[in-house]
């Protein structure tokens, strides 16, 4: 059965309307206050200047935000990656029962809110908490990375891990199993047969995992809130205080707008670098 | 033509009764071998033995369920069998990884690689055997050459027709040098008028490559055309093993009869054993009785045996007479066959297409004696097994 245009487009319709009225024209109110200068005492200014993006470019406390995000984006997006694949590779070889028992612990972690398992972990790395009673217990010194760093990437792994797991296990089940067997019947030692059959076959979703978790890190804001603490400033966090504690609402436009454009350049980038290699699979997988 | 193109050290040749001993040299020996999946569960395979010689084409034959794709498994390491053993070329292999065995598998749906090349696939063995790159590209030339797909080295397997990737996966298996070929059920995939072009095809290109080949089928006719000999397996077990003609024509006991072809079952019994070894049987059919001279599927038979004469469709003499009734006819091209009904029994007989002469509702009679046949015993009869 073949669908006319007409209907085509009349089935899209409703997505591009949703889509317009919850993205595109925020977006471009957005850009309009980005534009608008700020003062102290007046507040919102209704003129059209480019300070907004000068201060952003100028103030050092903006570029650290900058490369903190990107820093700790990059590094979740692969320990996520990283993680998810060898999960998902276990699931996928174990199969049957074991397999739906634990693809169900995997994802259930999305039905708690992402501010609850932050504070959870709050009470594992605190001060009081278990990883430093732990550390001390077997002399290490008691481990505090809480509102440092660490603390923000394996909140973020551990927030992220059940798209990277679904993104890849579906990956990994386009595979014909067969595939492991012909590869060990002509000589292939099993780490061999991962090698060279299995992994090619699922880079297309190893690098839809890395660019969606990157995307999701760099723009969350309740980890780095909660487990970044008040020093770790990241890209959302700054445009949180800027809106809601200087009221500096041009300024908030204008970063959330850089975060956008950003976010979408190194996309872009990603894609186009990766596309050589997945392009081979997922036209003949 | 295979041996241009070899790279490791040369075959020993296709043994002969004078190199071998009085036997021709046994290449995979499968003895007492059995695997039960769950315990307590049922035997999947259950005490299987038999020798594949080397160069010889052995097919398994059976139906789904029977066990022999089980024990293709466990020839190729993917499957470690509960009880028994198997030698490959003198070593035993079980508990032998794959990769170690030897064996090399022509999968049913070719299992090709599809994230590489034509080339790719067939350089995938000698590369992890550490070959200079210009020995493999060398080596995978030849294959594709001896393939007949020197022209397709660049494609991908998606782009190729289900007889190109067929020809594909043996390239890639004949790369590695094995010991073995197994084939599982290497023309299910491709469709019926493809599929017999395609097996003389496999079959030449397999023989002159100079291997020893097992090949696991459900098809007769697959089985009978590429194999020299044939293990009929049923439930588990082997039923018998044995050149295609001798499973035609003297089949060991009614399952293989059945099981083998088409044909007519009668209730019998030995009344003579003749000079030359054939038997004198009398067997019933409607009000008369017949004494027919038939030939004997199992050695020890003596005088008295009950049993039943098998009498295939084209052995059945189909005379004028008014004893039945042709009730059916499929005319089939190269045979015609027809139902007929005489007295309580539906027989089935056929002729060649360009003779064929009846039609449904013709008075006709049969001739047993004229006929001919095969003296099966009953299962547990007997020497029957």
């Amino acid at each position: 059965m073949t669908i006319s245009r007409r209907v085509r487009l009349l089935l899209i319709a409703p997505a591009v309307v949703a889509l317009v009225l919850s993205f595109v024209l925020p977006m471009l109110s957005d850009l309009r206050l980005s534009l608008s200068g700020y003062d102290d005492i007046m507040g919102v200014q209704d003129t059209v200047t480019l300070d907004q993006y000068q201060a952003i470019f100028q103030d050092s406390t903006y570029l650290d935000a900058w490369l903190l995000t990107l820093r700790i984006a990059i590094l979740s997006g692969l320990l996520t990656t990283l993680l998810g694949a060898l999960i998902s590779f276990g699931l996928w070889r174990l199969g049957g029962r074991t397999r739906s028992v634990v693809s169900t612990v995997v994802i259930a972690p999305l039905l708690v809110s992402g501010v609850v398992r932050a504070y959870g972990w709050i009470a594992v790395m605190g001060p009081a908490g278990l990883l430093p009673q732990l550390t001390g217990k077997l002399g290490l010194g008691e481990v505090t990375i809480l509102y440092n760093e660490p603390a923000m990437v394996i909140g973020f792994v551990h927030a992220l891990l059940p798209y990277a797991i679904l993104i890849l296990l579906a990956s990994f089940d386009r595979i014909d199993p067969t595939l492991l067997r012909a590869a060990a019947n002509i000589g292939a030692r099993p780490a061999q047969a991962v090698r060279l059959v299995v992994l090619p076959l699922v880079y297309p979703g190893i690098f839809a995992s890395v660019l969606l978790t990157f995307v999701m890190a760099s723009a969350a804001y309740a980890v780095p809130a909660i487990l970044g603490g008040a020093r770790q400033v990241t890209a959302a966090t700054a445009i949180f205080q800027e809106q809601n504690v200087y009221l500096n609402w041009p300024a908030a436009a204008a970063l959330a707008l850089s975060l956008a454009v950003g976010t979408l350049l190194i996309m872009v980038a990603y894609q186009a670098l990766t596309r050589r290699t997945t392009s081979r699979v997922e036209g003949h997988a | 033509m295979l041996s241009s193109y070899r790279t490791g050290p040369a075959r020993p040749p296709v043994a002969t009764a004078a190199a071998g001993g009085p036997e021709p040299a046994t290449h995979l020996e499968l003895r007492g071998l059995s695997k039960r999946y769950a315990a307590g569960g049922p035997l999947a395979v259950d005490d299987v033995s038999f020798t594949v010689r080397r160069g010889e084409f052995f097919g398994l034959l059976g139906p789904s369920g029977c066990g022999k794709t089980t024990t293709l498994n466990m020839i190729a390491g993917f499957v470690e069998p509960t009880e028994g053993r198997i030698t490959l070329g003198g070593r035993d292999i079980v508990g032998m990884p794959p990769h170690r065995r030897g064996t090399a598998m022509v999968f049913q749906r070719y299992a090709l690689f599809p994230h590489l090349t034509v080339a790719q696939n067939v350089a995938f063995g000698p590369k992890l055997r550490k070959q200079s790159r210009a020995d493999v590209e060398r080596r995978v030339g030849e294959l594709l050459d001896f393939v007949g797909l020197g022209g397709m080295a660049g494609k991908f397997p998606d782009q190729l027709s289900g007889g190109q990737q067929q020809r594909v996966a043996l390239a890639r298996a004949l790369a590695v040098d094995p010991e073995i070929v197994l084939l599982d059920e290497p023309l299910s995939n491709l469709d019926a008028r493809m599929r017999t072009e395609l097996r003389a095809e496999l079959k030449r290109l397999l023989r002159e490559a100079g291997v020893t080949v097992l090949i696991v089928t459900h098809d007769q006719a697959e089985a009978f055309s590429m194999c020299d000999r044939v293990a009929v397996m049923s439930d588990g077990t082997v039923q018998d093993v044995a050149a295609p003609m001798e499973l035609y024509r003297r089949p060991r006991n009614p399952v293989l009869a059945s099981f083998i072809g088409e044909g007519n079952f009668l209730a019998s019994t030995v009344d003579a054993v003749a000079a030359d070894g054939r038997l004198e049987v009398t067997a019933t059919l409607g009000p008369r009785t017949h004494r027919l001279v038939v030939d004997r599927a199992e050695p020890d038979i003596g005088v008295g045996t009950a049993g039943q004469v098998l009498i295939r469709p084209e052995q059945l003499v189909v005379t004028a007479g008014t004893d039945g009734e042709v009730v059916d006819v499929s005319f089939l091209g190269p045979t015609a066959t027809f139902v007929i009904s005489v007295a309580d029994r539906t027989l089935i007989c056929s002729q060649p297409g360009h003779a064929a002469s009846l039609a449904v509702g013709d008075r006709v009679s049969v001739d047993l004696s004229a006929s001919g046949g095969t003296f099966v015993t009953a299962p547990g009869v007997g020497a029957g097994r």
